[in-house]
């Protein structure tokens, strides 16, 4: 069943890293390139700005990475536990599903010098009868791309750890802690976040490596020149000319390097943090000034999810605006006009629910097979590494490569195709969810089954399925909600022969209708909002009358 | 004389054979010119059959819903009488279908290929006729529809930015680089390079140009080239890389002089036109622009631009293009493509997709070979409040050679790539 699984995954992605490494280093036989030189390496490496856009992307990332794991954290202690945990992940489950292109324009929308904030206050208050030429919006120094990140990559970690903590009897740890004299906050700092971590680990290297090489929000929001080292490989990708695609292939094996740099670095950090704590811990500090740090943090914490849905709410104005100019602090009049022009979605619509829902089932089932064979935990298997290859690697590196197999195989365009693409970006994130649940299960339930005389798949069906509960249906919703924001893979698997909702709000993005831009940014949302509703509703009539099994799930 | 060897006798006996039979060829051209129609029409009619019940993968450029809107009107005009489906494949960029078929081509898929017809021109254009990516004999001359235009009038619907089509893609539209002023804010807008540069020093921070490599924005740095150029011959030809430091001098120092007083101060550029036009909305920038001159008067009628925009162009004229449809070498339905491309040059849709409130894309047609009704219902076109009549756009300026593009986005990458 590993096996399957590792096979589902390692084929294409071995099929796209030959795809990229043989025109790194020259070999690109439909060219009449079939002798190795070092020819693309030369002309990547001169690429102008080339260090810095390399430096960009690794402080971007790392910053991003690193700040977004401390606002979920700080966010965890406040409110997890407490009543009010179950809106934050009501607001973190919609955002999660937002794709990033959609919130990179709701952030222009808001902050840019002719953005909704500036027309709110001008002239009034400015006296800006024209956008100021200062600008927060794009900027070159990355900022607003961590802004970006951030309010996509909180809400995510916010939600795994939220499903780490039901596995953890938290209510336990924190009440030793607190019974040696330690504060609350000191004692989530010294007792759970250490086990929480341990558990998202990967979760949070996923958002390192897609944070590296994350192309639409740069795009958007800067820095554009140099921009972010992915950006560069995909114009080299984009470009007419076809020979670029091999000093564009060097730059994709380059930003594996990098993701590697990035993920040593990172782990350099874990470990510092981990002997810093351990420091603390030995000595006995109380931490008592970390009650007033966690309260300063949660307020800042709260500015990304705060932008974000600010941006939608711009947004979702944008969709029903007439004409609406400088500095008009609301739009001259609202029309329906270009909802009116969304029938011509439908079926881009139609195609992006069978994939995400088709794709997360698949993935789920899969996973929980594996599972029931093989019990794994997340420390173990080298076979794992193959299911998180596709979000550890940058999507522009290998899925050309692996188009071409599909062209070979004459699979691209097919539904099949298309749904085990979207699979293979589902996978690690079902995985990083379901994975350490199962494994963090208590195993006495089981064996108490086993003394009851209940057979292995009885005991599966009975007592772990019913357990992991919380954690499937969190999974089934990220799946579905990675599946709608896929970009690369839906280009190349569909073929044209099929489109999605994300491909349709691209290319409508492209032209600049903000009205337009706008409604293809809230049926990509409804998607998601509807798989969200739905799992919920489910959830709440079959396993609402239990009360230890509201955490972890999205209730 | 010396005897001649008995090669050399051969080669005398062969010559009048090769004579008569180079004659024969000559005469072939002049035999079908005798009944060109007749001929033309039933070979026609032979791919109109093969054609009935195909369907066709139009890939085009969706950023558009005007456009989207008329592929849609010919998607149901071809079904209704040719029997023919077409799907409207929207890209976002026209090189990632270039790419698809070049991956195709190296996967040996010689048919059956996943795009029918594809919009296309330029550089991309020349990219695919280089590597054998479209079909491998002529066909775009024997449409019926190619009787309506006049190549002898406009050479570039047979010469893509310098490189001749040969047959290999049919003429769809013109596009002519036209820009935008808003009049209530800059009544007087600079006509020429020089003007423009003075303009941009004068009020720091209110123009602008999209990135390259957007083909916008490339073609406005190549408008600045030829009218700053001292000769402008070299452009037509492929690039010389001796020549081309001595040839650009002028529009880099053109750039160096104003990119500080940009938009941004250079450090960032938006990413296409639609982007600019917005930027000309918000009255962020005092001018953009854009490859169809009726841009902004649909922008205007859709609330996307306010109603006192208004376009021009440059004294000493603008660069002018012609957009086409191509078919690539394994398309799965080449028959019904050609219908496609057909009905898409006839002047019926041609009439409509000219119309500003459907697309307003100027013809490709050559007025004198229409019929008077044709005729007539091109003279009934609105113009839009903000285009300019076809006397004002009478200056044009041909595309460079494709080569051009490559070589100057690369200077530029290296001269204003990373931000200064």
């Amino acid at each position: 069943m590993t096996g399957i699984l590792a096979l589902a995954t390692a084929l294409p992605v071995i099929a796209g890293i030959v795809g990229v490494m043989g025109p790194a280093i020259g070999l690109f036989p439909p060219l009449g390139f079939v002798t190795p030189s070092l020819d693309p390496a030369r002309a990547f490496l001169a690429t102008p700005g080339l260090a810095r856009a390399g430096m960009t992307s690794l402080v971007t990332g790392l910053g991003a990475t690193g700040l977004a794991l401390l606002f979920s954290f700080v966010l965890v202690i406040t409110f997890a536990g407490a009543r009010r945990a179950g809106w934050l992940r009501r607001l973190a489950g919609p955002l999660i599903a937002v794709p990033h292109s959609a919130v990179a324009i709701g952030v222009l929308f808001l902050l840019a010098p002719s953005g909704w904030l500036m027309r709110l206050v001008s002239p009034s208050l400015t006296g800006f009868e024209r956008p100021p030429l200062w600008a927060l919006v794009p900027d070159g120094s990355g900022a607003v791309l961590c802004l970006g990140l951030l309010i996509k990559e909180v809400p995510f970690l916010v939600l795994v750890s939220l499903a780490a903590l039901a596995t953890l009897p938290v209510r336990r740890l924190l009440a030793t802690g607190m019974s040696l004299g330690y504060g609350r906050a000191a004692s989530w700092v010294y007792l759970v976040l250490p086990l929480v971590y341990r558990r998202i680990r990967l979760p949070v290297f996923a958002v390192l490596a897609f944070s590296l090489s994350v192309v639409d929000m740069p795009r958007l929001l800067g820095p554009m020149l140099p921009p972010p080292l992915a950006v560069l490989i995909v114009e080299g990708f984009e470009d007419a000319e076809l020979a670029a695609r091999l000093p564009a292939s060097f730059g994709a094996v380059m930003q594996i390097g990098l993701t590697i740099v990035a993920l040593a670095i990172w782990c350099a950090g874990e470990w510092l943090c981990d002997r810093a704590l351990a420091w603390q811990r030995r000595r006995g500090a109380r931490l008592a000034a970390l009650r007033a740090c966690v309260r300063i943090l949660v307020g800042l914490a709260a500015v990304p999810l705060v932008i974000g849905c600010a941006g939608l709410v711009a947004a979702a104005l944008w969709s029903v605006a007439g004409p609406w100019f400088f500095p008009a602090a609301w739009p001259e009049s609202l029309t329906w006009r270009f909802w009116m022009r969304a029938d011509s979605l439908a079926p881009a619509l139609a195609a992006s629910l069978v994939i995400a829902a088709a794709a997360s089932l698949i993935a789920v089932t899969l996973a929980l097979m594996a599972i029931a064979v093989a019990r794994p935990n997340s420390r173990t298997g080298l076979w794992q590494v193959w299911i998180f290859a596709p979000i550890l690697l940058p999507q522009a590196g290998f899925v050309p490569g692996l188009q071409m197999m599909l062209t070979v195989t004459r699979l691209d365009g097919t539904w099949l195709a298309m749904i085990w693409m979207h699979m293979l970006f589902i996978l690690p994130y079902v995985w990083l969810i379901l994975a350490p649940a199962a494994a963090s299960l208590d195993k006495r339930h089981d064996r108490i089954a086993a003394s009851l005389g209940a057979g292995r798949w009885r005991r599966y069906g009975r007592v772990t399925l019913p357990m992991l509960t919380p954690a499937i249906i969190t999974a089934l919703f990220v799946g579905t909600a990675v599946s709608v924001a896929l970009y690369l893979p839906s280009l190349f698997a569909g073929a044209g022969r099929i489109t999605t909702m994300t491909l349709e709000a691209v290319a409508l993005a492209s032209g600049g209708s903000r009205a337009m831009a706008g409604v293809a940014t809230m049926l990509q949302l409804l998607i998601p909002v509807l798989f969200f509703a739905l799992f919920q509703t489910v959830y709440r009539l079959g396993y609402g009358r239990f009360a230890g099994m509201r955490a972890g799930g999205l209730h | 004389m010396p005897a001649m060897t008995p090669v050399q006798m051969l080669r005398l006996a062969i010559l009048p054979v090769m004579c008569a039979f180079m004659m024969v060829v000559m005469m072939l051209p002049a035999a079908t010119l005798t009944g060109p129609a007749l001929a033309g029409e039933r070979d026609f009619a032979t791919i109109r059959d093969a054609a009935r019940g195909q369907t066709v993968y139009f890939n085009a450029w969706g950023g558009d819903d005007k456009i989207n809107d008329y592929i849609a009107w010919a998607g149901n005009e071809l079904a209704r009488r040719h029997d023919i489906t077409l799907k409207h494949v929207k890209l976002s960029d026209t090189a990632a279908a270039v790419s698809r078929i070049l991956s195709e081509q190296a996967a040996g898929r010689s048919t059956g290929g996943s795009i029918d017809l594809l919009w296309v021109n330029g550089e991309n254009f020349a990219a695919m006729k280089r590597n054998g990516l479209l079909q491998a004999t002529p066909w775009a001359e024997s449409l019926p529809s190619w009787r309506y235009t006049d190549a002898g009038a406009l050479p570039a619907i047979r010469l893509d930015f310098a490189v001749p089509t040969d047959g290999l893609e049919s003429p769809w539209g013109r596009a002519q680089l036209v820009f935008a002023h808003d009049s209530a804010r800059l009544p007087a807008p600079p006509r020429s390079a020089a003007d423009l540069a003075a303009h941009i020093i004068e009020t720091p921070g209110r123009f602008t140009y999209p990135q390259p490599p957007d083909f916008v924005g490339l073609s406005f740095l190549k408008q600045i080239l030829i009218e700053t150029a001292a000769d402008t011959a070299p452009l037509y030809r492929p690039v010389e890389e001796a020549l081309f430091d001595a040839v650009t001098a002028p529009l880099w120092q053109w750039l160096d002089s104003v990119t500080p007083h940009l938009w941004r101060g250079g450090r960032a550029y938006p990413a296409n036109y639609p982007m600019q036009r917005q930027l000309l909305a918000d009255g962020e920038v005092d001018i953009a622009i854009a490859f169809n001159p009726a841009d902004a008067s649909s922008a205007i009628e859709r609330g996307e631009l306010p109603a006192s925009v208004r376009t021009y162009i440059h004294d000493g004229g603008t660069i002018a293009n012609v957009h086409f449809l191509a078919i690539p070498f394994n398309a799965n339905a080449p028959e019904a493509a050609r219908i496609v491309a057909d009905f898409l040059l006839s002047p019926e849709a041609q009439i409509r997709k000219a119309d500003p409130r459907v697309w307003g894309d100027p013809t490709v047609l050559a007025m004198h070979r229409l019929s008077e009704d044709d005729r007539a219902g091109f003279a009934a076109l609105p113009r839009g409040v903000a285009t300019l009549s076809e006397a004002d756009l009478g200056a044009t300026l041909a595309e460079p050679h494709p080569s051009w593009m490559k070589a100057i986005e690369t200077e530029w990458r290296r001269r204003y790539g990373s931000g200064g």
